[in-house]
C-alpha cells in the first residue's frame, strides 16, 4: 500500500518538474518580483483557546446539571459544618443539666415557616380535662380529640413547657417591697396576680431564667433532644466529625494505596507476589470483624475508628493503581523517557502518574459517600460510639427510639444524611463522567 | 475447569485458615478474654471448659485445642452468656435470617431486570430519567434510613401498619396475619435497595450492548427490535449479572446486619450485636468466621460461574 503511494508521488513530482522546466526557461528572469520580501512571515495566531485536561473535564462537568447542583449543595453543607455549631449560641447544657432538662423534647420551630403552621413548635399532648382547663388560652392551638377521659390537645409546646415547669406550686408570694427588690435585681419572675391584701403572687419564668428570653421568642430550628440539647447544633457537630473522618480516611487510603500500588505495579517481582498474598488475605477479612475487635480492645475514639477504616481501606486504591502502573509501564512513552535517562522515580510520578489522576480523583469523590455510609451504619448499630462527640448514626439511633413521640429527632438527621449521601454520589458520578468520558453511564 | 475450581477452593481454605488464626489470635489478646464466669454459670462447668479449651495455655496451643474440639466434640467454643455451644446459637438464627431475606431476593431480581430493561430501551427519555432518579435515591440513601423513615411515616404518622418492628416468633403464634404484616416494611426496604442495584447494573450493561455491532447486524437481518433485544442483547447482558445473583444467593445466609437491627429481627445480626455488647468472645469469633466464610464462598462461586454463564470466558491462565 505504502509503496504504491510512494511511486505515485514520485511520478507526479517528475511530471511537474518537467513542465516547470520548460515554462521557466522561456520567462525573462527580470519580470519576477519578490512577494512579501520585507515582511516577516509567521503562523497565524490560534483563534481558539487551548483546552487542557482539567479544562476539558470542567467543561464536561458543567454540562451535567445534577452534579453541579450536588456540588453547590455540598459546598453549602461544608460551610454549615464549619459555622453550624456556632450559629446558635446556646450554652445551657454546658452550664447545668437540670436547666437543660427543662428545655427537653422541644419540637422544631422555624421562623417564617411558623406562620404557615408547620414547624411552629406545637405538639399534641394527652392530658386530663381538668389539666387542660387550667392551661392559659393562648398556649392552646387546637383541641384535637376531647371525646375520651383523656383529651388530646395541640399546644404550643414551648409556652406549654414553660407553663408546666412553672406550675403554681412553684409560685411564691411576695410583699410589694420584696417584689420591687426582685424586679430591681433583674430576677426572672412573672407576676401572676395581686391579691386583695396587697401581696404579689409570682412565679419563675424558666425560659427567661435559662435562655434570657421569653418562650415566645425562642426558636429551636430542629427542636431539642431528650436532654435539652439543640438538635441543629448536634447535627452539624455530627456532620463535622463524619466529613472530617471521611476526608482524612480517604486521603490516607489513597496515598497508601497509591505508593504501594505504584511500587508493586511498576517493579513487580517478589514484592508484588508477596503483596498479592497479603492483599488477598486482608481483603477477605470482614470489615465488621476488624472494627469490632479494635473497638473492643481500644475503645471507639475517633483515632481508633480512623485506624479501623484504613487497615483494609487502602486495598481498593492499591488494586487500581497497581493495575494502572502494570498496564502503562511497557508503553512507548515510558521507553522514550527511559532512553532519555529518566530515573524510576521520574518515570513513575512524572510520566505514568498523570495517566492515573482522573481515576484517582473519581475514586476519591466516590469513596467519601461510601465512608459516610459505613460510618453512619456502624454508629447506628452502636459499634462506633465516639467518646468525644456525637455522630449522625447515633442521632438516628436515638431518633428511632423516640420516633413515636418526638418524630423530629428522627426526621432531621434522616433528611440530612439522605441529602449528604445523594449529593456526594451525584457529585462523584459527575466527576467520573467528566474525567473518564469512556466510562459514562457504566454504573450510573 | 475442574482443576481450576479445585485450585480456587484450595486457596480459599488456606485464606480462611489464615484469617481464622488472625482473628483467634487477636481475640485471645484481649485483656478481658479470660474472665471469671458470669453469674448463672457453675464453677464446675467453668473448670470443665477451662480445661477443654485450655484457657491457661499459650495461644498457639489454644488454637490447636480449638481445632481439635471442632473435630472431637463438633464444638466451636462455649458461650458463657448463652450457656450453649456457639455453633448452636448461630444455627438457631440462620433460618430466621434466610427466611426474611429470601423474599426480597426473589422479588428484587425480576423487578430489577424489568426496570433495567425498560430504562435501557428508553434511554434518555422520561421513563429512563424517572427510573434513574429512583435508582439513585435508593442506592445513595442508606437502607436503614429508608427503613426508619418508613417506620416513622407508615406506622406512626399515617398508621397504615400496626407494628414498626418484626414480631418475634413466639409472640406471633396466635396472629399470623399480624406477624406477616410486621414483615412488610423490612421486606420493602430490602427489595427497594436490592432492586436499585440490579436495575443499575443491568441498565449499564444493556445500554452498552444495545449499541454494539452485532445488534446492528441483528436488526439488519430483519429481527424486530424486541426480538433482537431479547435474543441477543438481553442474554449477553446476563454475563456479569448472573454471577452477581449467585453471589447474592450465598449472601442470603449472612443477611443484612443493619436491617436486622433496624427492624429487631432475631437473626444472625442479632447474635453478633449481642456478642459485641456482652463481650462474648467465642460467639464473636464464630460470627466473624461465619461472615468471612460466606464472603469468600460467595466471591468464589460468583467468579467460577462466569465460566458457566459465558463459555468464552476461560478460567485460569494454564494451557488449554
Amino acid at each position: 500500500m505504502s509503496n504504491q503511494h510512494d511511486e505515485k508521488k514520485k511520478v507526479t513530482t517528475q511530471d511537474t518538474t518537467t513542465i516547470d522546466d520548460s515554462n521557466v526557461a522561456d520567462v525573462d528572469p527580470s519580470k519576477f518580483t519578490f512577494v512579501k520580501r520585507d515582511e516577516e512571515l509567521h503562523d497565524e495566531a490560534l483563534q481558539t483557546k487551548p483546552i487542557g485536561y482539567y479544562k476539558d473535564a470542567w467543561i464536561r462537568f458543567k454540562k451535567n446539571r445534577a452534579s453541579v447542583v450536588a456540588a453547590v449543595l455540598i459546598s453549602i453543607l461544608l460551610i454549615f459544618t464549619v459555622i453550624g455549631p456556632y450559629m446558635k449560641v446556646y450554652r445551657v447544657p454546658d452550664r447545668s443539666m437540670t436547666e437543660a432538662h427543662r428545655l427537653r423534647e422541644l419540637p422544631p420551630r422555624i421562623p417564617g415557616l411558623e406562620k404557615l403552621g408547620v414547624f411552629d413548635g406545637s405538639r399534641v399532648i394527652r392530658r386530663s380535662q381538668s389539666h387542660i382547663d387550667k392551661i392559659p388560652e393562648h398556649i392552646v392551638k387546637e383541641i384535637v380529640d376531647a371525646s375520651g377521659t383523656q383529651v388530646y390537645v395541640d399546644v404550643y409546646y414551648y409556652e406549654y413547657l414553660n407553663y408546666y415547669n412553672s406550675l403554681p406550686e412553684n409560685s411564691q408570694t411576695l410583699t410589694l417591697s420584696q417584689y420591687e427588690r426582685a424586679l430591681a435585681n433583674n430576677a426572672v419572675i412573672e407576676l401572676l396576680e395581686v391579691t386583695a391584701d396587697g401581696l404579689y403572687v409570682t412565679q419563675v419564668d424558666y425560659f427567661r431564667y435559662s435562655m434570657q428570653q421569653r418562650a415566645e421568642d425562642t426558636y429551636f430550628w430542629f427542636g431539642t433532644d431528650m436532654s435539652g440539647r439543640d438538635l441543629f447544633t448536634l447535627l452539624w457537630q455530627g456532620a463535622r466529625i463524619s466529613i472530617f473522618l471521611a476526608v482524612s480516611v480517604t486521603v490516607i487510603n489513597l496515598v497508601v494505596g497509591l505508593i504501594l500500588g505504584a511500587i508493586a505495579g511498576y517493579y513487580g517481582g517478589t514484592f508484588d507476589i508477596l503483596f498479592d498474598r497479603v492483599v488477598d488475605i486482608l481483603g477477605n477479612i470482614p470489615f465488621l470483624g476488624i472494627l469490632t475487635l479494635l473497638v473492643i480492645r481500644f475503645g471507639s475514639s475517633i483515632f481508633i475508628v480512623m485506624i479501623a477504616f484504613t487497615v483494609t481501606g487502602w486495598l481498593g486504591s492499591y488494586r487500581s493503581t497497581r493495575a494502572q502502573y502494570y498496564r502503562f509501564k511497557h508503553r512507548e512513552y515510558v521507553l522514550a523517557a527511559r532512553s532519555l535517562g529518566a530515573q524510576d522515580g521520574r518515570v513513575m510520578f512524572k510520566h505514568i502518574f498523570p495517566n492515573a489522576i482522573g481515576t484517582l480523583i473519581t475514586a476519591f469523590a466516590l469513596s467519601i459517600p461510601l465512608f459516610i455510609f459505613t460510618e453512619s451504619t456502624f454508629s447506628f448499630l452502636g459499634i462506633i460510639n465516639y467518646a468525644e462527640t456525637t455522630s449522625i448514626g447515633r442521632l438516628l439511633a436515638l431518633g428511632q427510639q423516640h420516633m413515636q413521640q418526638h418524630y423530629h429527632l428522627l426526621l432531621f438527621p434522616a433528611i440530612f444524611l439522605s441529602i449528604l449521601m445523594l449529593s456526594f454520589n451525584l457529585f462523584g458520578n459527575g466527576l467520573r463522567d467528566a474525567f473518564n468520558p469512556s466510562l459514562r453511564g457504566v454504573d450510573e | 475447569m475442574l482443576r481450576y475450581s479445585l485450585k480456587r477452593f484450595g486457596l480459599m481454605i488456606v485464606t480462611l485458615i489464615i484469617i481464622i488464626f488472625i482473628v483467634f489470635f487477636t481475640i485471645k489478646l484481649m485483656p478481658d478474654a479470660i474472665r471469671v464466669p458470669p453469674p448463672g454459670e457453675t464453677d464446675e462447668a467453668y473448670e470443665y471448659f477451662r480445661e477443654r479449651e485450655g484457657y491457661d495455655r499459650p495461644i498457639v496451643e489454644q488454637f490447636g485445642l480449638w481445632v481439635r474440639n471442632i473435630f472431637v466434640y463438633g464444638d466451636f467454643g462455649y458461650s458463657f452468656y448463652q450457656h450453649r455451644d456457639v455453633i448452636k446459637v448461630l444455627a438457631d438464627r440462620i433460618p430466621v435470617t434466610v427466611r426474611i431475606n429470601i423474599i426480597p431476593f426473589f422479588l428484587s431480581i425480576p423487578l430489577g431486570v424489568l426496570f433495567g430493561v425498560i430504562a435501557a430501551l428508553r434511554k434518555n427519555k422520561m421513563t429512563d430519567h424517572i427510573i434513574s432518579v429512583g435508582v439513585m435515591i435508593f442506592i445513595s440513601v442508606p437502607s436503614f434510613v429508608v427503613g426508619v423513615l418508613l417506620q416513622l411515616f407508615v406506622v406512626y404518622r399515617w398508621e397504615w401498619l400496626q407494628d414498626a418492628y418484626v414480631l418475634a416468633d413466639d409472640l406471633a403464634v396466635g396472629d399470623p396475619t399480624r406477624a406477616a404484616l410486621s414483615r412488610v416494611l423490612p421486606i420493602t426496604v430490602m427489595t427497594l435497595g436490592a432492586m436499585a442495584g440490579w436495575t443499575r447494573s443491568l441498565r449499564a450493561e444493556l445500554t452498552e450492548i444495545l449499541t454494539s455491532d452485532f445488534m446492528l447486524l441483528a436488526r439488519a437481518k430483519g429481527l424486530k427490535k424486541g426480538q433482537a433485544t431479547m435474543r441477543h442483547a438481553f442474554r449477553n447482558s446476563m454475563v456479569p449479572f448472573a454471577p452477581a445473583v449467585i453471589g447474592g444467593f450465598v449472601g442470603l445466609l449472612s443477611g443484612s446486619l443493619i436491617i436486622e437491627a433496624t427492624f429487631r429481627i432475631a437473626g444472625v445480626g442479632g447474635v453478633y450485636l449481642r456478642a459485641f455488647n456482652d463481650r462474648d468472645y467465642p460467639l464473636l469469633m464464630i460470627v466473624v468466621l461465619f461472615y468471612t466464610a460466606i464472603g469468600l464462598f460467595a466471591t468464589i462461586l460468583g467468579d467460577l460461574s462466569y465460566g458457566f454463564v459465558d463459555p468464552r470466558i476461560r478460567m485460569g491462565a494454564g494451557k488449554r
